[in-house]
């Protein structure tokens, strides 16, 4: 079983409880996953969520560059992306077509209003463009709302970033474990959500969720180095659920969803180009 | 190499429906089918309804789980103090069945009810005199730290368990007031998802009175319970937090694992 970890950053973040935080390296992040058996992480840099997600992203790139053989190859840089009214951040088609450039196949999101947050709506007068050039594209795109333990996602703007945007791969990150009367319909009635592992504190919950909505919805994922990556492994390795579903989950789904990036765009410029000639 | 856990006890978890979200499987056999995934040998349980409403059928619920799977789950005795006059009689009536080995107390599904307060009296007077452990809740809007500290210390022969190692009060702070009372104990539930708290708690206080809860079915039992089979710790510190630490408490005798799930992990925490 090969595993994927989505859900990993690397920098020196500022902190919270348990009041355990360090900084990790992207050499700390692989060792950490030889240790635990994981064999590949997407990873977004501390700075991207926490200072400014155009220079964490440039910081990403350039400390993965630097990184030796052997833990390059081990990650897959997640660009950290804003709306782009503020100049913050390019325009939507070119800073997708940047992202790609880099080799950059997944995106991440923090709307929330929260400090942890980058607040900013999903609504499509504010985040339409930048979803729209994601989702020509088909590049998965994690979003966290950065979430207490208690919290509860918001969900108008779930259901309308999946109704908007069904071509566009969303990853709920940290969902938590008290949603599902909520969660369940949103699963039910769009097939491009999909759930981070670990951030689904369910008791039997990858299995319920498994047996409703197929083992192509949820995406391994630890949230390490916060979180632990032991744990989530575990919770995937004894899920009472077939070899082929832990598969799916493990990696199966996710390695898909990053080949097919840029895929869908490639097929409408060519019938484009059909069209026109 | 096969690590050996000759025996892992999961001191808190709870068990049937719970108000405020959907719990898959909440019954007490979708937890045993849990534990035999994960190689948990023995659950102690505190029913959702003791915690909440009501204290009386949550209880029931526990005597008849433990009845249906003997050895397997023991419980603790809820009480309400919202029903004082009741709190006595419900201590008796529990402890008259073998199965019940401790007691839990949540003030904050009771109305935030203070730690300290009268009602809770007998509860403290009855662990203290029968040396029962006494599991608490804490949570940020709770009882500060402090209260605990003067509890443990009026009450030295009970052996007072800290609901998810006080976790919002910061872990350092924790490690600050329980480390001078030994009868402070630290239930590592919540806590055991972050990662580096089982290695900072160890590293502070050493393993002895550190004990592993997974929340079932409250939580998912695995994050709990990977986030010490992982830890980076001694296999002998893994040992007396996962199982024997709980037992010497509970008065739980080792015995034949019910399960080889966890025997394929290795002793660091990888996969065999």
């Amino acid at each position: 079983m090969r595993y994927l970890d989505c859900n990993t950053f690397i920098g020196r973040p500022s902190g919270h409880r348990p009041y355990l935080t360090r900084a990790v390296t992207a050499a700390g992040l692989v060792a950490e996953m030889d240790r635990v058996g994981v064999h590949d992480a997407a990873v977004y840099h501390a700075l991207a969520h926490e200072y400014a997600p155009q220079v964490g992203n440039e910081l990403l790139l350039r400390e993965l560059a630097e990184a030796p053989d052997g833990v390059r190859d081990r990650l897959r840089p997640v660009g950290v992306v804003l709306p782009p009214h503020t100049g913050e951040m390019p325009e939507p088609e070119p800073l997708v077509a940047g992202l790609l450039g880099a080799g950059v196949r997944m995106a991440r999101i923090f709307p929330s209003s929260v400090m942890a947050g980058h607040r900013f709506s999903l609504a499509p007068w504010c985040s339409g463009e930048l979803l729209s050039a994601l989702e020509r594209v088909r590049m998965p795109l994690a979003v966290d709302f950065t979430l207490f333990r208690r919290g509860e996602p918001p969900w108008r703007e779930i259901h309308d970033l999946a109704e908007n945007h069904p071509g566009l791969p969303v990853i709920l990150m940290d969902v938590q474990g008290r949603n599902n009367r909520t969660l369940y319909p949103l699963l039910k009635r769009f097939g491009n959500l999909h759930i981070q592992s670990a951030g689904f504190n369910v008791h039997g919950g990858l299995e319920d969720l498994c047996r409703r909505f197929g083992a192509h919805r949820v995406v391994f994922g630890s949230g390490y180095p916060l979180r632990s990556m032991g744990g989530a492994l575990l919770q995937l390795q004894r899920a009472d659920l077939p070899a082929a579903d832990r598969e799916l989950i493990a990696s199966g789904t996710l390695t898909r969803l990053l080949a097919d990036v840029g895929t869908a765009g490639r097929a409408k410029e060519k019938e484009a180009i059909g069209n026109a000639s | 190499m096969r690590a050996d856990w000759p025996l892992v006890v999961d001191a808190h978890c709870h068990l049937g429906a719970f108000r405020n979200f959907h719990i898959p499987d909440n019954d007490i056999d979708g937890m045993v089918h849990v534990m035999d995934l994960l190689g948990i040998d023995v659950a102690v349980v505190a029913a959702h309804a003791g915690i909440y409403a009501d204290y009386r059928f949550g209880n029931d619920q526990v005597m008849a789980a433990a009845a249906r799977h003997p050895g397997r789950v023991l419980g603790y005795c809820c009480i309400n103090p919202n029903y004082s006059s009741e709190v006595a009689g419900e201590l008796e009536r529990c402890f008259a069945d073998p199965a019940f080995r401790g007691i839990k107390l949540h003030p904050e599904l009771h109305g935030d009810y203070p730690l300290d307060g009268p009602a809770y009296r007998p509860v403290w007077e009855y662990a203290a005199e029968h040396r029962v452990p006494v599991l608490s809740h804490s949570y940020f809007a709770g009882d500060p730290l402090g209260v605990f500290a003067a509890l443990a210390d009026e009450y030295p022969t009970v052996p007072l368990l800290l609901g998810h190692a006080g976790l919002d009060y910061g872990l350092d702070r924790v490690v600050g007031v329980v480390a001078e009372r030994r009868n402070i104990h630290l239930d590592l539930t919540g806590p055991l998802s972050w990662d580096g708290v089982v290695e900072y708690l160890v590293g502070e206080l050493g393993p002895d009175r550190l004990i592993f809860g997974s929340d079932m079915p409250f939580m998912n039992a695995p994050l709990q319970l990977g986030g010490c089979v992982y830890a980076r710790v001694d296999h002998a510190a893994k040992e007396r937090i996962l199982g024997a630490n709980a037992a010497a408490l509970f008065g739980i005798e080792p015995g034949d694992r019910r399960d080889a799930a966890l025997a394929e992990v290795g002793e660091s925490g990888a996969p065999a």
